[in-house]
């Protein structure tokens, strides 16, 4: 196996979030079809009912479209729309806890700064 | 859904002692069920009351809407197959898949030679000469090829390897999203079979003591780690259900959800915070030993 | 499919035990050892033995092994006790069927000839008296009786464990103890040789069938309440 599921959070969400991340990273193309749940399930070894649970939380969600007997499409616009959502969780998830996390070090914004632009150049 | 067992009030006593003390639950039709807990917590002989093998003491079983009791209509449904199965004792593997084919309505032979042949199970070989390991391959096949509408299986890896233990969960998911089924994994080995069950049951001390989806108990419970009198702090009024002090440290672990405010609260205490996985969390559900309670999640 | 079927399709596989065993290892050693015993000491009045009485005996093992073994292969497997119960009646009586026509084919075979050798051991006098009927049925109701005498002993077990036969064989010891002072202070033993003297092999082999049909009811009840 791959991929690993956390065993601390729900599972459907991470089945989600690793569409959603194969749309951000272009694996997936808008307009491409996506592995059935049925495929996820034995990818993954989970539940086929916890994949398909998290397959309908981005069809709710626009992300993902049905196409009647024939299976799941990414949306139109999905790529863009996901970078969006991201974008906010970014903030609280990283710039916010690198913050917190310079402060208790004593880093000062200025060195932070600088920090980030090293960092550009790197990959 | 419609609900295929309906368990309510189910207790058995043996020489005055509760093996399974008034339990109640129910199983809907097409779902995976983790039935967990130690050894000995009342699993099997719960499965044994489901299966009419054995008789409850009070209670009421129903499966498929009807008592099980000399039930054709619901025993033909289901199979159950269990670490302690015994076989006539000069049987083969092929005598006893024979017999499957004539005894569950839905067995499918193919699928049957298939798995046969991924488990590399020896179809002319004496049960009685059978390894721990190839009795439970044995199990596993007659459990997914006999397609039963409520198929059981207690502990179905004693003795498997890593190798054919990835091999069920393989097959009990493809075959499982093709024909789905009541499919109820029974097994005091948590962590592996987790992520494929959708609703759990741990019974423990024949008391049941979490009946739920299994999404829902995933960050359900989180340890706070820090000094030990502000993890105290942190954690008053919270139900906590496992300690561990080192030093002057303690490490708590607390039933519920974290949400921002919460976070923030352990941020200011200086604590580290971690969520707690599905299995970490069953076994500090059935490690106390007093105070039992069922478990009430938000 | 009927599942009653399904049960003799069940004890079907299991041949060894059901055939194999009684004939091949119970009788045919048993007939093999008088012959040579015949042949070797050629007695001038003839070789009268008691050998046939094995696959009596074995027909009692089958009843023990089929309901310590089967059953709860049986019934792990989703299978109602009373169906596996009349699977078992019906294959037993099958069996006993098939056993009671051959061991008669042989007494015939046997007849004076006595294998060359004097040996007397499907036809025995007394045993094999009356008609052919009368003979066939001889044997029939003997296996049968052995059989549920067998399967009515592990229901027992079956339905009250260890504790049941540790209750039960004692008071059948007992019991059987006291009738026979009984029968000694009153002095009914010479009518009980009369009585018995006095009626047909087949007669008995009634009363051996009654005493069948009797264990195989008290089984079933018993069966019908036993857990794994």
């Amino acid at each position: 196996m791959v991929f690993k599921m956390d065993d601390s959070r729900p599972i459907f969400l991470q089945i989600a979030e690793h569409i959603e991340d194969d749309i951000i990273e272009g694996r997936l193309q808008e307009e491409s079809q996506v592995p059935s749940t049925t495929q996820f399930a034995s990818f993954f070894q989970i539940n086929p009912a916890t994949a398909a649970k998290g397959v309908n939380l981005l069809v709710d969600e626009n992300i993902l479209y049905k196409k009647r007997g024939i299976g799941m499409f990414v949306s139109t616009g999905a790529k863009a729309r996901l970078m969006e959502k991201r974008k906010e969780s970014f903030y609280e998830q990283y710039v916010v806890a690198m913050i917190r996390e310079a402060e208790k070090l004593g880093i000062s914004k200025d060195q932070l700064t600088d920090m980030i632009r090293r960092g550009e150049g790197t990959k | 859904m419609k609900n295929i067992v309906e368990v309510k009030g189910l207790t058995k006593t043996y020489g005055g002692v509760n093996a399974v003390d008034d339990v109640s639950f129910t199983m809907e039709s097409g779902k995976i069920y983790g039935l967990l807990g130690r050894n000995g917590a009342g699993k099997t002989t719960i499965m044994h009351m489901l299966t009419a093998q054995m008789f409850p003491t009070s209670g009421k079983v129903h499966v498929f809407g009807e008592t099980p009791y000399e039930n054709n209509r619901v025993l033909s449904q289901v199979c159950f197959i269990k670490e302690s199965q015994k076989y006539p004792d000069h049987f083969r593997v092929s005598d006893v898949l024979e017999l499957c084919h004539v005894i569950f309505p839905n067995w499918d032979q193919q699928f049957a030679d298939q798995l046969v042949n991924d488990f590399r199970l020896p179809l002319k070989r004496g049960i009685k000469k059978l390894s721990r390991g190839m009795l439970s391959s044995l199990g596993v096949i007659i459990g997914l090829a006999s397609r039963a509408p409520l198929t059981m299986f207690d502990e179905p890896y004693l003795g498997l390897d890593a190798v054919a233990r990835e091999l069920f969960y393989d097959r009990l998911i493809e075959d499982y999203a093709e024909h789905p089924r009541t499919i109820v994994l029974s097994t005091h080995l948590i962590d592996e079979v987790s992520r494929i069950l959708e609703h759990i049951i741990v019974i423990d001390s024949g008391k049941l003591i979490l009946n739920k989806d299994a999404d829902t108990i995933r960050g359900q419970a989180y340890s706070a780690i820090g000094q030990a009198e502000k993890v105290e702090s942190f954690i008053s009024g919270q139900e906590t259900i496992d300690r561990k002090p080192f030093g002057g440290l303690l490490s708590a672990t607390v039933l519920g959800s974290l949400d921002p405010e919460r976070r923030k609260q352990a941020e200011l205490l200086g604590l580290e915070l971690t969520p707690v996985s599905l299995q970490q969390l069953i076994v500090h559900l059935t490690k106390q030993k007093s105070d039992l309670r069922a478990v009430d999640f938000r | 499919m009927n599942r009653i079927a399904t049960v003799m399709k069940i004890h079907a596989k299991d041949k060894l035990m059901w055939l194999i065993l009684p004939w091949c290892l119970g009788l045919l050693p048993a007939f093999l050892v008088n012959f040579l015993i015949g042949g070797i000491v050629q007695p001038e009045e003839g070789l009268y033995t008691g050998g046939l009485a094995s696959i009596f005996v074995w027909m009692m093992v089958v009843g023990i092994v089929t309901l310590t073994k089967s059953f709860p292969f049986a019934l792990g497997l989703s299978i109602r006790r009373t169906d596996f119960f009349l699977g078992t009646l019906m294959m037993i009586i099958v069996v006993c069927l098939g056993s009671s026509v051959v061991l008669l084919a042989l007494s015939f075979l046997e007849g004076d000839w006595a294998w060359g050798v004097g040996l007397h051991f499907f036809k025995l006098p007394y045993l094999s008296d009356g008609s052919l009927a009368e003979q066939w049925w001889t044997l029939f109701a003997t296996a049968f009786h052995m059989s549920f005498l067998g399967f009515g002993i592990v229901a027992v077990y079956r339905r009250f464990g260890r504790m049941g036969l540790f209750i039960m064989f004692p008071v059948i010891f007992v019991g059987g103890s006291v009738l026979a002072l009984l029968c000694t202070y009153f002095g009914w033993w010479a009518d009980i040789f009369n009585w018995l003297s006095g009626h047909s092999a087949a007669l008995l082999a009634s009363w051996l069938f009654v005493g069948a049909v009797i264990y195989a009811l008290l089984s079933f009840f018993m069966i019908r309440k036993a857990t794994v």
